[in-house]
């Protein structure tokens, strides 16, 4: 059995492979658990291999951490991920079962981009993806698969939302140097805009947020392996679950066509089931629904989105809001949050997110303009309200521009059938 | 250097200047090369000797009316007339001295080549090349504001324009000037349009000297401008090379890395060289050092000198070895 640490994982179960077990991410009680398995040495796989055998299913709710396990043997294959994990593996069972850490690795084994329900149910999308049949493994989830003749999942649990707060709690995190953003006067903004596409492209979804290039920019710069992450980068984590659909976009609902519209009705059933959860959990009591979903699902989703970058420049980013006690502090204090953009309608047309986006009206892909109400009096409304949403119209323009590049050089082209 | 003529489809003669590789070395690769407007291809030598020296056999084009090409100087018959010449050029040479053909060439030059790939296609080429391409009839693309960019921007995008940047007294002696009142009467009067509408700056006495062309009809300008510069640079699937000077007149330094990134596929084999200080004539100096190495990456073997050099040193080693 050989036991890795590495930055990607790509398993295909059609190739031959020996037995294997893959970790990304890291753990923090190795120690603690070489002394209760009695297992010596500095070997990691002896270490994950005893780990398996005792606890077997059970086995993220010993190893503490943040990660995500591949176990193979020859007659099984189990994925696991730690409590609020901020790694993710993503898998499809569709064309023989595949597992990946690269999502746009991983959509070039499927035909069916749905680059909208991602768009609609943003950090809502559970274990969704925007490619039909790829599904993300969420935090505290196992799944264990019978390999030895016709493949089967036998086996898939996830831990409760109080059992993986539990967990975390725990977990004491390793050394690492925080990344502090410069001052907005300081960036470049026309790196910036420029990192939008490429980043789009390596992640294969739509970017939300220029603060994930200026993210991506920084980390390109540093030297660090293990990076900290700081709060200031949780700020512009999409709020779409924060408020119903409708309330939270009214602002810009004249840029969606209906066809998008339609498709709405998957987020209403799927707040309609976590206001249930919600209402059935014990936080309800602490914490109001818009918090409750923050603190389990946006904020989680945003740094595995966060991890993945750092995963793109081979880095482990040491993430201190897997921690309740820390979360729960921040999600609390989402109002003092600053609405600021980085860009601004006074900058440069060419390189200036606002004036891009009313350009896809001329130059925007054809499945762009057959979405999205994008003349130049609709947008020139929505651009309106930058002066009292910045960041919000920024948010939409950079949605747009960076849907309208992967539908054109994407993982794939989409068609007017994939909507 | 050899000098050819090649018929266009309606019988004018076009002037093509090739300048060969090493003449014991055929060259592999042909380059065609379009000139800036304004311009011929007497400006280039300097350019095509430099990829000649390096293996490759480059061929500047004049286009029609302009140096030694026959035409009426300054026009054109229709729009669209230069991309056609275009592919009458790639089909004499594709049938008379058939080679590989990388495309490219210098400000509204581009232009030309840009228009012929969105009307014929790229599979006659094996790759593209791009020096300070003349993109001037959109609003992102330039670097100064005319004056007439707030009325456009107001008609594009439905708001007021946020800045004006007119162009300063430097940059207005190499800019040319459009006379706007000519421009609307020739889109709306089609008799119009062969009258001059863009004059191009310099004196006369030295325009002729140069042989230069400074007044450009409506349908000239029309031929080589490309609004949808977008579309064509995506559709693009062969080995492009874009540069620039940083400090060119016309276009937004910030244009060809936002074109670099948004317009060309991700995976696409490109490159972007914007060189510092370089204006939008003297960059053609930058080209000659970049263009024959980008040209020699791809499709090039190593130059003569070179190749006689490691002939020598091989015959060197295989002499001391039988000493030895």
């Amino acid at each position: 059995m050989m036991a890795d640490i590495q930055s990607d994982i790509w398993i295909n179960i059609d190739s031959p492979q020996s037995e294997s077990c893959h970790l990304l991410g890291y753990l923090t009680n190795e120690a603690a658990l070489r002394e209760q398995l009695n297992v010596s040495g500095d070997s990691l796989n002896v270490l994950l291999d005893a780990a398996f055998k005792l606890w077997d299913k059970q086995v993220n709710q010993h190893l503490l951490g943040d990660y995500v396990i591949v176990y193979k043997t020859n007659q099984k294959l189990l994925i696991t991920s730690s409590a609020r994990a901020s790694y993710t593996l993503y898998y499809q069972m569709d064309r023989g079962l595949v597992l990946s850490s690269d999502l746009t690795r991983m959509s070039k084994v499927v035909s069916e981009p749905q680059f909208m329900r991602n768009m609609v149910l943003g950090p809502l999308a559970d274990n969704q993806t925007p490619f039909e049949g790829v599904s993300r493994l969420q935090g505290g989830e196992t799944r264990l698969w019978q390999i030895s003749g016709n493949v089967e999942l036998t086996h898939q649990a996830l831990l409760s939302n109080e059992q993986q707060s539990a967990l975390a709690q725990q977990v004491r995190l390793p050394e690492a140097m925080p990344l502090i953003a410069p001052a907005l006067a300081d960036t470049k903004l026309t790196d910036l805009f420029n990192r939008l596409p490429q980043l789009a492209h390596q992640l294969g979804q739509p970017i939300s947020d220029a603060g994930l290039a200026h993210f991506d920019q920084l980390l390109s710069a540093t030297d660090a392996q293990m990076i900290l992450l700081d709060s200031q980068w949780l700020n512009a984590r999409n709020r779409i679950g924060e408020q119903r659909f409708e309330q939270s976009h009214h602002w810009c609902k004249s840029v969606f066509k209906r066809r998008l519209s339609k498709s709405t009705a998957q987020l209403k059933a799927t707040q309609k089931t976590l206001a249930t959860a919600y209402k059935a959990s014990s936080a309800n009591q602490s914490q109001s629904f818009n918090q409750w979903l923050d603190f389990n699902y946006v904020l989680p989703a945003w740094c595995q989105l966060l991890q993945d970058i750092a995963r793109l420049h081979g880095k482990v980013l040491v993430n201190p809001f897997l921690q309740p006690a820390k979360a729960l502090n921040l999600v609390m204090q989402v109002k003092a949050q600053p609405p600021q953009g980085y860009f601004s309608l006074e900058q440069a047309s060419i390189n200036n997110v606002l004036d891009a986006m009313q350009r896809l009206f001329y130059m925007g892909e054809k499945n762009t303009n057959t979405l999205f109400k994008l003349d130049p009096v609709t947008t020139r409304s929505v651009l309106k309200q930058h002066q009292n949403k910045p960041r919000q119209v920024e948010q939409l323009c950079i949605k747009l521009l960076t849907f309208d590049y992967l539908s054109r050089f994407g993982p794939l082209t989409l068609s007017q059938s994939h909507f | 250097m050899n000098t050819l003529m090649i018929p266009a489809r309606d019988g004018t003669e076009l002037a093509c200047h090739q300048y060969e590789a090493q003449p014991d070395r055929p060259a592999q690769t042909r380059l065609l090369f379009f000139h800036g407007g304004s311009f011929n291809s007497r400006r280039y030598a300097n350019l095509a000797k430099a990829c000649a020296k390096q293996g490759f056999e480059m061929v500047l084009c004049d286009w029609r009316g302009h140096g030694e090409s026959q035409g009426t100087a300054g026009t054109c018959d229709y729009i669209g007339q230069l991309e056609d010449d275009v592919a009458d050029i790639i089909s004499y040479f594709e049938s008379n001295q058939p080679m590989s053909l990388v495309l490219g060439g210098h400000s509204l030059g581009s232009a030309i080549c840009l228009r012929y790939i969105k009307k014929y296609g790229q599979q006659k080429l094996t790759g593209c090349y791009f020096i300070a391409p003349g993109i001037s009839s959109n609003l992102e693309s330039v670097r100064y504001d005319g004056p007439g960019s707030k009325a456009s921007f107001r008609l594009r995008f439905w708001r007021k324009k946020p800045s004006f940047n007119p162009a300063p007294e430097a940059a207005l002696k190499h800019l040319p000037k459009m006379n706007n009142r000519k421009f609307l009467m020739a889109i709306m009067l089609p008799f119009l349009r062969h009258t001059k509408i863009m004059n191009f700056p310099g004196s006369a006495k030295m325009a002729k000297l140069e042989g230069r062309v400074t007044d450009y009809s409506f349908n000239l300008i029309a031929s080589v401008s490309i609004t949808d510069y977008a579309q064509v640079f995506r559709q693009i699937k062969l080995p492009i090379v874009l540069i620039c000077g940083e400090a060119d007149e016309m276009l937004n330094p910030l244009f060809l890395p936002t074109v670099y990134q948004w317009h060309l596929g991700p995976t696409l084999d490109k490159q972007l060289h914007m060189l510092p200080k370089l204006n939008h004539m003297s960059v053609i100096n930058g080209a000659s050092r970049i263009l024959p190495q980008w040209l020699i990456d791809r499709w090039g073997q190593a130059p003569v000198q070179e190749q006689e050099q490691e002939q020598e040193q091989e015959q060197e080693q295989v002499a001391q070895e039988q000493v030895a």
